[in-house]
């Protein structure tokens, strides 16, 4: 048996690219199944929810194929698979224990873009407390003042970062500062906040020269004032920030001047590494009281946001007092845990999981006591770990490694695979040759440098090795424009003349074909320089799909469905309206606008009414505005695309389906409640953020050239590879707050100094890190080729990018005659080949121009309208509102609860003397406060010895023969459908004599008036008598209760 | 004797009820059918019967008119029969009150201590679901059963914890006078035996009937004179007539077909799906069906309703929603932002959604007219002040001069808002949470709230959302009568008291304890909020297509079924996560758990199976955004058919199709800025800042950044809304400090031992001029305490080459070269050699190609004898100053700027606006530049 499939053993799988990752996975699982370990106890983790669909799919499809009683089994359990990410299983642990979190069991999970608004809403709080004089604002007055007028400004990115970086700011910590350095005479005292250093200050105060070539010399050396001391700068730092070669001026004067220099550079930057260390814990005070009341609206509220799950988990798992519990409880469910890409999991994740299996580690427990052998089963490949900007600890792999062997000790297994199942000959060598180079961990390095270990070819179905093309331009640029266009020129035509020419092996089919377009992919590191690519193969005629492609609140048609948004929330808004007019919405033309402008009126809209032009144009946008209180808006915007005929302007794939995902976002938001302000507000927070990936446009099947970024290709795989940019650098400059990782714990570094920045281990070493990541960026999009991959880049005499890696493990060259690499290696890298912008051309020019056949769409279908007859509606015959309008909702209750004691006395189920208590009941159910119900008794006794002073309750309301009380009806009235009740029927000989109730006060005037308003309601009424009871003769009443009257209508 | 029919009918029997009304009919003189009691398990089936019922007898019997039969809810004829008949216990004259299942929440929660309305909710759940099924046992049996089923210490505390709380609940309900529904059903069951009169019943569409029902069903048959019921084939409730139901024919009827299982369409989203049934309901109705005899209907409702009404309109289907909910509707999001404006301190967002709501009619018109954009120009993100000091703070916003018109608006609205405020105000000041009701009550009626939710017309249904409101108004009133008077009895400090039951832990939702009847308005909504989020509404008419959650779905008939959204998780879905009691003590008690939830769902989706006579058809997205979905597991995997083409299309679809074949240029729509040469233009120009006599620099230098962005802002006057940020901005700032400065030098030079003192008076004097507020102030003070050691620098080095302060805030006008310009220099120092440097004062970023400064020195060489030396940005952000020229001599630097100035002035004289940024960088921010051609 494979080892990896025994399932008494705990096993890490290091997989790298093309070696049927998630297959094991799934033979994993299914192993574990067919030893008859129930599926609710085994607890799979993968990356993405789509990568948990994926699993579950694969796993079924292996079962479909092989074991039929086992896959109907499965399915019939299927609801109880555990398979999510790491997000949603702490959603869930979480909601278990929701009372060990102090959680609302229901939380709901807010969107970052609403958790951002009540972040936001709660640095504004704490700046308006802290504006209104509350207490406990001194550090932020500190903050605040120290980038000038910039500081709010400053402040709120610095806060607003940290946030982003939640939980990983949060459990930061500040690092010791820096003790000094042991050179300085005499030893000083380690630095902390605002202490020791006096040797060397004195040293430097009284340095000799230094008092007369300095104006004030001294005094820097006093009191507090950093700013003061950073101005002493200036007399030994160059404009960079570098110690001056040489003094000039009256600084010659200064003996040894070198070495005040470098003594005054070394207090200059402790100086400022102490205050920035200080600002720093400022600024972390400053957060974590935000924080904590974000905390607490989040509670009141019942929400989550996304980073609260883990988070929160870690918590409970390690901090809570009830840990041990959750446990427990947890262990009893589970025996089994699998992790997928495990290479980029974080730290809260690894400690997580590794807390969860803490037990199963040690050998013992009640588990082994009855037999089972709860295991771990973690795949990743560590060379494929891209994610370290967002928290992934590469680390983790090794550390997991080692803690499981040293635990388990046999019943452990690590495995590392070979095989690569998806590659020619020729990548994998080309990929071995290079990677084995530049992924250099040997010996004593950090954990977090990568190590490569070299795959084996495993993809035998043809006698085709595949190949390398790098692809390397001339530097003759001048701008990166230029040199982007031409980048983009070069690939297109490489795309061109492949495309219909070179031989590829369809692996769905196991057949030998010629290259489409669909086929290629071209894989960007960022997205920079993708509307140029989109540009040139639009040129070229290549057909094209971006995947995931970002920027979705950028593009034009949602730019115009957002005007459509604000104008109608608030139709003031004139540039909003200005893009309406101009859209194809209506397509004005600027003349009409400019018209418009000159006339009188305070917006814009008025404006335009003013003018007297685009009647047409205005009564629209005037229907829309009215119909705001019925419509959800996204209904409307669908409205307003049909009505104007704007959608034929929108037909592009691409278009259409954004212009669908915003309609949707917006009805999203109607779903949830949001009014249209909101949803404005909403939008207008968004529509900076470029992040927003475009709409998916379904791309099965189509024959187009695929554009994605490297890390979006993760786990995908092409016949044809591009990766372009291969010069662009990415060492960029550290920011200036920094949270980082060392031995397992987490600290936050601080400062704005550029020249400190530069010289400082931690920050050097996240560059560093930085770099691993490229690397390992690098190797994912060659692994993605299957048949043959196109390296492409400018040569550039700097080492910085891809182009630098690639020059290190091929040894690239450039020459008079072209660039060259060591024949030796040339060898050994059988299938690459150098290509130059010429040979590029060549190869364009000979195969006749492949053209895009534009496929007319069909002929549009006819819209067949719907005729449906009109069915007739039921209807009440009462209403309510005026009552309420005219006498409120005291006398609507009062008529209620009267008809209901009327009718129970009319049909002998309340004797009067119970009328009391009946009626409390009756105002209880009403919520009618206890003392409000005295008085309103009072009035309904008032009426009654009214009615029974003028004979109406002895002749009406008491119970009689021949009569109904509250009968009800149906009656059938061709339009409608009448369905009522009747208060009162009584039958006086042949004649059928109807009673309506009204309670309300009337005024004499009034009844006329009122008679004439019910008679409708009456009519039916008789109607309906008439016909029911075969009814010679019927007459209808009113009957005016509060002040005793009967009067007939007509 | 016997005594009535038991209909079975096995799955897929059409028109089922049919059989139940031909013996009512038959029973009944002429058409009075009100001796009939007819009793089914919800209100939407007891709707759908009455419907049902009307069109058996206009079809069958040709009748019009009629008295219908008694329906009831079991629930309803089970209160009824409590409330009428329960002999009230003393001291309670009334008899119990059957407490609303909505306010239980509640109460839970102020037991418990605290706003954990998800818990409570979960413990009022369990209550009832005890009740239910657990028949003959009490609270304290179950209390010790489910100790001596849990050994985990803590599992079990908690789990006993929560039935102590139900136990003190119920108690403290005896304690008002009031019981819960469920025991009010339970006790109903005697007086059902004892009471219930000689009667004809129907029961009908019970499919899973708890114990308790069971039991009411069973009394009620045994006392029934005769009783007529439908049931499934197979369903627990016919063993009733094995054992004791001998008088009863049984008569199984034909079930006209039998699916067991189905294929599926996969759709690959969501929206293609909803088009794919719209189209597949509109070749329906074509060919004849009528709307409602088409059921659509997805496993969670909610997820798809509004998309499914906006695409159904598209293809001009009618639908009725039977059930959807209100608290997402127009009014209801006005109510509870109206809520939210006064309990957080009126937000901008919240606010205006109140103050802009067509729900409330009666808000004065100037506010809902001007709301939005006096607020935005104001600035206000939220506070009670801001907006009673908007009047203040839009004359602020503004340098230019306001018109009458405007001024008169902003003066009306500021008298409104305030009295708007003074209103919603008031109800915050309520002592206690009854007064806030009716308060509330008051102010919904004043702003015209009842009327704007018009009045459902159909009795039909009677649930319109007027009466909604209404009648969970009285019931937070009951809740609040209930917590007005004694707080002394509050449970929990009985258990604080009491050693045995531990606290409950306290979580930090309220800050400290609330004093005695006084309830804040955080907590007024808090429990509002709740209370509205479970109001249901449902359709007005079932004419149209019959959108219906599948619950509902499965006891219909139906011509054909659309069923969509079956992805896997969803149905069957697993229940949330029980954190209360463990699933296997459930299962033990005999309460329904993880097992019986799923099995029920399987059923469910038997029945939807057999309810259209058409095969139904299932349907699933396979993605959604990121998401990828498996079909359910109950559907056949083998059988994935691939949706079929209907010739079926929308306008919308005609359109694009239209487009494509036209190859409709969307970029045609982007302007390029080159406008036409005719009168209306001409006059724009004319009045725009390009036909003043003198150009201001500032404006020159905004249309050298980008003439289309000048074009908008400063020839059309356009404004551009943007949403306020936080208060002292980037503008107020700069002004502070611009005033600082300019005092500094007012009177001329002074000493540099002076700078200090008149830097900090210039502060204060600015600081009066605009005030900021205390804190802010501190704020403008350190920024100045830190800025000094540099300004001092700044101004030495300054006075080292030779210059001193002369002028500030210089107004300057000239025509150099034939262009007449206009501006404002900031400093002018003088130096000995009849020289002045300019100095423009920047608290933001500097722009280095900006021409204000060689335009100044041009200007003032023109104007003045002294010749200019240099000019510089003086950053007040870090006391730096950038000096200028770098390379070129002053005469060149000027020369240059001129020149470039003159095209500029040509480029707006002649209407050119071509969207062509100075700087690449300028559109990354720039508002228009998804719609702009000249983007970068
Ligand atoms: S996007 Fe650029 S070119 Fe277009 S208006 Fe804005 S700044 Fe000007």
């Amino acid at each position: 048996m494979t080892n990896y499939l025994d399932i008494h053993k705990s096993v890490i799988i290091s997989s790298p690219a093309g070696s049927g990752k998630t297959e094991k996975l799934a033979r994993r699982y299914i192993a574990l199944l067919k030893s008859g370990v129930d599926v609710e106890r085994i607890l799979a983790i993968t990356f993405t929810d789509k990568a948990a669909a994926e699993m579950k799919q694969r796993i079924l499809r292996i079962l479909k194929e092989e074991d039929e009683n086992l896959f109907k089994g499965l399915l019939e359990k299927m609801s109880l698979m555990r398979v999510s990410t790491i997000h949603s299983f702490c959603g869930t642990l979480l909601r278990r224990f929701s009372f060990e979190a102090s959680l609302d069991p229901n939380y709901r999970i807010e969107d970052a873009i609403d958790s951002r608004i009540v972040w936001e809403g709660i640095l504004y709080e704490i700046l308006m407390d802290a504006g209104e004089g509350k207490e406990g604002h001194e550090f932020l007055l500190q903050s605040l003042s120290e980038k000038g007028f910039r500081g709010l400004e400053y402040l709120k990115t610095t806060i607003n970062n940290l946030f982003e970086k939640n939980p990983f700011s949060l459990e930061a910590e500040l690092p010791n500062p820096p003790s000094p350095p042991d050179n300085i005479t005499p030893p000083s005292p380690p630095l902390n906040l605002r202490g020791g250093w006096e040797g060397l200050i004195e040293e430097l105060k009284n340095w000799p020269g230094a008092k007369e070539a300095i104006e004030d010399y001294e005094k820097f050396f006093e009191g507090n004032s950093f700013e003061r001391l950073m101005l002493l700068g200036k007399y030994f730092l160059t404009k960079n920030k570098e110690l001056k070669k040489r003094p000039d001026g009256s600084l010659k004067d200064i003996a040894d001047y070198r070495g005040w220099a470098s003594k005054m550079f070394l207090y200059w930057k402790y100086k400022n590494i102490e205050e920035f260390t200080e600002r720093a814990c400022r600024i972390r005070e400053i957060f974590k009281k935000c924080f904590s009341k974000y905390s607490d609206k989040k509670t009141l509220k019942g929400i989550l946001d996304f980073s609260d799950l883990e988070y929160i988990a870690y918590r409970l798992l390690t901090q809570n007092s009830e840990w041990a519990n959750i446990l427990y409880a947890f262990d009893e469910k589970t025996d089994h845990i699998l992790v997928d890409e495990f290479q980029d999991t974080n730290s809260f994740q690894w400690a997580i999981i590794d807390r969860l299996t803490e037990e199963w580690r040690s050998g013992i427990g009640a588990k082994r006591e009855e037999g089972i052998t709860p295991t771990i089963f973690l795949v990743g490949d560590e060379k494929q770990s891209i994610y370290f900007f967002r928290g992934a600890n590469v680390e983790i792999f090794k550390r997991a490694k080692k803690k499981l062997g040293d635990w388990l000790k046999d019943e452990f297994c690590y495995e590392e695979v070979k095989e690569n199942f998806r590659s020619r000959q020729a990548i994998i060598n080309f990929t071995n040759h290079v990677f084995s180079k530049i992924m250099t961990a040997e010996g004593n390095v950090p954990s977090w440098v990568t190590r490569y270990s070299p795959f084996e070819a495993c993809r035998k179905d043809t006698e085709n090795t595949g190949s390398v093309e790098l692809i390397l331009l001339n530097d003759d640029t001048e701008t990166i424009t230029e040199a982007k266009q031409k980048e983009a020129d070069v690939i297109a035509k490489r795309i061109q003349s492949l495309v219909g020419n070179f031989q590829i092996t369809d692996r769905t089919i196991s057949q030998q074909r010629l290259c489409k377009y669909m086929d290629i992919a071209l894989l960007l590191r960022k997205r920079t320089h993708l509307k140029r690519y989109e540009s040139i193969f639009r040129e070229y005629g290549i057909p094209f799909v971006v995947v995931k492609g970002m920027g979705f609140y950028q593009e034009p048609e949602v730019a115009i469905l957002r005007a459509l948004v604000y104008f109608l929330s608030d139709y003031r808004d004139d540039y909003s309206l200005y893009i309406l007019l101009k859209s194809p919405f209506f397509s004005v033309k600027e003349s009409v606008i400019i018209k418009a402008v000159s006339c009188e009126g305070d917006s814009l809209f008025s404006k335009l009414k003013v003018s007297g032009q685009r009647g047409k144009e205005v009564a629209i946008l005037e229907e829309w505005l009215s119909q705001i209180p019925y419509k959800p808006v996204s209904e409307l915007i669908e409205k307003a695309l049909i009505q104007t005929g704007a959608w034929e302007y929108f037909y592009e794939a691409q278009r259409r389906a954004n212009i669908k995902k915003f309609i949707r976002i917006v009805e999203d938001k109607e779903r949830d409640g949001k009014s249209l302000i909101k949803i404005r507000d909403f939008l207008e927070r968004i529509y900076n953020k470029d992040d927003e990936s475009k709409a998916n446009v379904n791309t099965e099947g189509m024959d187009a050239v695929r554009i994605m970024t490297i890390h979006a290709s993760k786990g995908l795989e092409f016949p044809l590879v591009f990766v372009p940019g291969l010069e662009e650098k990415f060492t960029s400059k550290p920011n200036e707050s920094l949270i980082y990782e060392t031995d397992g714990k987490l600290f936050f570094k601080y400062n704005p100094e550029p020249a400190i920045r530069k010289q400082d281990e931690d920050f050097l070493i996240h560059l560093q890190k930085e770099e691993e990541e490229q690397k390992r960026l690098f190797y994912v999009a060659v692994t993605r080729a299957e048949e043959a991959l196109f390296l492409v880049g400018q040569w550039d005499e700097n080492d910085k990018g891809f182009l630098g890696f690639l020059k290190r493990a091929i040894r690239l060259e450039k020459t008079e005659t072209g660039y060259m690499m060591p024949i030796s290696d040339k060898e050994k890298l059988q299938g690459l080949s150098l290509f130059s912008e010429q040979d590029v051309d060549a190869l364009y020019e000979k195969i006749s121009s492949v053209r895009q056949q534009r496929l007319l769409p069909p002929t549009p279908a006819e819209i067949i309208p719907l005729e449906i007859k009109e069915a007739p509606q039921w209807k009440a015959v009462t209403e309510i509102i005026n009552i309420r309008r005219r006498h409120g909702k005291e006398w609507l209750i009062l008529g209620d609860i009267v008809h209901k004691l009327f009718e129970g006395i009319s049909k002998g189920i309340i004797l009067e003397q119970d009328i009391k208590i009946k009626a409390e009941k009756l105002f209880a159910s009403k919520g009618i406060a206890a003392k409000e119900k005295e008085r309103l008794f009072s009035i309904i006794e008032k009426d009654i010895s009214l009615l029974k002073e003028k004979g109406i309750w002895q002749d009406i309301i008491m119970p009689k023969e021949n009569s109904f009380a509250e009968l009800p009806f149906i009656l059938d009235s061709e339009k409608s459908i009448y369905a009522g009740r009747v208060d009162r029927v009584i039958k006086d000989d042949d004649t059928y004599k109807i009673y309506d109730y009204k309670t309300f006060p009337v005024d004499k005037k009034e009844t006329e008036y009122l008679l004439k308003e019910y008679s409708f309601q009456l009519g039916i009424y008789k109607k309906a008598v008439k016909m029911l009871f075969n009814a010679k003769d019927v007459k209808s009443f009113i009957v005016f209760t509060h002040v005793g009257e009967v009067r007939e209508v007509d | 004797m016997q005594r009535g029919i038991v209909f079975i009918a096995p799955l897929g029997t059409r028109n089922k009820k049919a059989n139940i009304f031909d013996e009512i009919v038959s029973l009944c003189p002429e058409s009075d059918y009100s001796s009939v009691l007819y009793i089914t398990p919800s209100a939407f089936s007891q709707r759908e019967t009455r419907r049902q019922f009307f069109s058996y007898l206009k079809n069958v019997h040709k009748k019009n008119v009629y008295i219908p039969f008694q329906s009831f809810t079991l629930t309803n004829l089970c209160t009824d029969f409590y409330e009428t008949f329960n002999p009230p216990p003393p001291p309670f004259k009334g008899g119990f009150e059957i407490i609303s299942g909505r306010i239980e929440p509640l109460v839970l929660c102020e037991i418990l201590g605290e706003k954990n309305i998800g818990y409570a909710s979960l413990l009022s759940d369990l209550l009832r679901k005890i009740r239910h099924y657990i028949l003959n046992k009490e609270l304290s049996q179950i209390k010790d059963e489910i100790k001596s089923l849990i050994f985990e210490e803590k599992t079990m505390k908690r789990a006993a914890r929560a039935i102590e709380i139900l136990q003190a609940y119920e108690k403290e309900l005896e304690g008002k006078g009031l019981i819960t529904l469920e025991c009010a059903v339970r006790n109903s069951i005697t007086l059902i035996k004892e009471h219930i009169g000689p009667s004809i019943f129907v029961i009908d569409g019970f499919f899973d009937p708890t114990p308790l029902e069971l039991e009411v069903l069973n009394a009620l048959i045994k006392k029934a004179d005769k009783a007529y019921v439908l049931v499934e084939e197979n369903a627990e409730f016919l063993r009733f007539f094995e054992s004791d139901g001998h008088e009863f024919e049984k008569r199984r009827l034909k079930s006209s077909h039998h699916r067991e299982t189905a294929g599926y369409y996969p759709y690959p989203s969501m929206e293609e799906e909803v088009e794919g049934i719209a189209k597949g309901v509109k070749a329906l109705i074509i060919e004849g069906v009528m709307p409602n005899e088409i059921i659509v209907s997805f496993p969670v409702l909610s997820k798809y309703l509004l998309m499914l009404k906006r695409v159904f309109q598209k293809y001009g289907i009618p639908i009725s929603v039977a059930e959807y909910n209100l608290a997402n509707t127009k009014p209801f999001m006005a109510l509870e932002d109206m809520i939210a404006s006064i309990e957080n301190d009126y937000p901008r967002n919240e606010f205006l959604s109140f103050l802009t709501s067509p729900h409330f009619p009666e808000t004065p018109e100037i506010l809902k007219e001007w709301a939005v954009s006096f607020s935005n120009k104001a600035g206000i993100i939220k506070g009670k002040q801001s907006w009673l000091s908007i009047k203040e703070r839009l004359v602020n916003s503004t340098e230019e001069e306001i018109s009458t018109g405007m001024k008169e608006a902003i003066e009306k609205f500021q008298h409104e808002v305030r009295k708007i405020i003074g209103i919603l105000e008031k109800l915050r000041q309520n002592e206690n949470l009854l007064t806030f009701i009716d308060g509330l009550e008051e102010v919904l009626n004043k702003f015209g709230f009842f009327d704007s939710l018009g009045e459902s017309s159909s009795v039909l249904y009677g649930n319109d959302a007027s009466n909604k409101i209404s009648s969970l108004l009285s019931e937070f009133r009951c809740f609040a009568d209930f917590y007005n008077s004694d707080k002394s009895q509050r449970i929990t400090e009985g258990n604080e008291n009491n050693p045995s039951s531990p606290p409950l832990r306290v979580m930090t939702f309220s800050k400290g304890g609330r004093v005695s009847a006084e309830i804040g308005i955080e907590e007024a909504g808090f429990y509002l909020r709740h209370l509205l989020k479970n109001l249901k509404g449902s359709a007005e008419d079932m004419n149209g297509v019959r959108v219906v959650p599948f619950e509902f779905a499965t006891g219909l008939e139906s011509k054909a079924m659309f069923f969509g959204g079956m992805i896997e998780g969803e149905f069957p879905s697993k229940p949330g996560i029980d954190p209360i009691m463990p699933e296997k003590v459930k299962e033990v008690l005999g309460l329904p758990f993880l097992e019986y939830y799923l099995n029920r769902q399987k059923r469910y989706f038997k029945r939807l199976l057999n309810v259209s006579s058409d095969e139904p058809y299932f349907s699933y997205p396979v993605t959604e955004g990121d998401k990828m979905f498996l079909p359910s597991p109950l559907l056949d995997w083998g059988r994935s058919v691939s949706p079929l083409s209907l010739n079926i299309s929308t306008e919308e679809e005609i359109l694009i199709n239209k487009g494509a074949v036209k190859q409709r240029n969307f970029s045609d729509i982007l302007w390029d800025g080159e406008l036409p040469h005719n009168k209306d233009v001409m006059s724009l120009l004319r009045q725009g800042p390009g036909a003043k006599i003198f150009f201001s620099v500032t404006d020159i230098d905004a249309y050298r950044q980008c003439p289309l962005r000048f074009y908008i802002e400063k020839i059309l006057r356009l404004e551009i809304e943007k949403p306020p940020k936080f208060e002292v901005e980037a503008k107020l700032w700069g002004k502070l400090a611009h005033k600082t400065m300019e005092y500094l030098y007012k009177g001329g030079g002074i000493e540099l031992e002076d700078i200090e003192k008149r830097i900090f008076e210039g502060l204060e004097s600015s600081l009066n001029q605009f005030p900021i507020g205390d804190f802010w102030s501190r704020v403008a003070r350190e920024i100045f305490k830190k800025l000094l050691p540099i300004l001092k620098e700044r101004e030495t080095e300054i006075r080292m080459k030779g210059f001193s302060p002369y002028l500030v805030e210089k107004t300057i006008r000239a025509s150099v070269n034939n262009l007449n310009l206009r501006g404002k220099i900031d400093r002018i120092d003088r130096g000995t050699q009849n020289t002045v440097i300019l100095l423009d004062y920047k608290t933001g970023s500097i722009d280095k190609d900006s021409l204000q400064l060689p335009l100044y020195a041009a200007m003032w060489q023109i104007e003045n004898t002294q010749s200019v030396e240099k000019v510089g940005f003086y950053s007040l952000k870090d006391g730096q100053v950038d000096w200028y020229p770098k390379r070129l001599s002053v005469e060149e630097f000027i020369r240059d700027a001129l020149q470039t100035a003159e095209k500029l002035i040509q480029g707006m004289r002649k209407g050119i606006f071509t969207p062509v940024p100075f700087k690449e960088g300028a559109c990354r921010y720039c508002y228009h530049n998804s719609l702009c051609k000249g983007a970068k």
